[in-house]
């Protein structure tokens, strides 16, 4: 926690669930999935991340 | 601005979120959920957001729940993108509501919580079959942001 706005966040490993299964969460990902790989990303997004690799997972 | 909000909890992943929402229908959980996702071999998160049904434990993918909080309610989702993109600062995040008018309300909750979004995140809205950098006032069919 680096600052005063993430010192409001209280982080409770055993309160919070891991909602990464639900289905309507599966569905809205896959959902945007379809979307973007319609439509793509904007250039200057994609420039930005390019070289970047510190993606959680 | 620094509109009020609620107070949320996150879990040790920081992918989920939950607040409650307090008003005339009493308390009603909410959740946040950002879901990795890869789309032409580009990693993002999808931003989800809905109720959680206090009977099942699952999501209620529709419902409207009318408890009085919206500018609450959007100023809550607001900060919660900020504080994920400050611990995952590398990232883009995707969001699209379920419905027109649920899409209607992130672009007012990004609307009026701009002065605080703009100078940390770069807002993109889809509209017109390509991305344009957020204007208030603008319709957009989906919204992606990242860190600036």
């Amino acid at each position: 926690m680096k600052n005063l706005e993430n010192k409001k966040v209280k982080n409770q490993p055993n309160h919070v669930r891991d909602y990464g299964n639900d289905p309507y969460f599966v569905k809205k990902a896959n959902k945007s999935k379809a979307f973007l790989e319609k439509h793509g990303f904007p250039n200057e997004l994609l420039n930005k991340m390019s070289g970047k690799s510190h993606l959680p997972r | 601005m620094n509109l009020d909000r609620y107070s949320f909890e996150t879990n040790k992943s920081f992918l989920d979120f939950e607040f409650e929402s307090n008003g005339p229908k009493g308390k009603i959980k909410k959740v946040v959920r950002f879901s990795p996702q890869n789309a032409n071999g580009i990693t993002y998160f999808n931003l989800g957001f809905g109720d959680v049904n206090p009977e099942t434990g699952s999501i209620d993918d529709l419902s409207k729940s009318n408890n009085g909080d919206r500018e609450k309610i959007l100023a809550t989702i607001a900060h919660i993108v900020l504080v994920f993109t400050e611990h995952f600062p590398d990232v883009m995040v995707y969001a699209q509501g379920s419905t027109a008018s649920r899409t209607r309300l992130y672009q007012i909750g990004i609307s009026n919580n701009f002065d605080e979004i703009n100078p940390i995140l770069k807002v993109y809205g889809f509209s017109g079959s390509r991305w344009h950098p957020f204007e208030k006032g603008m319709n957009y069919e989906a919204f992606l942001v990242s860190r600036k």
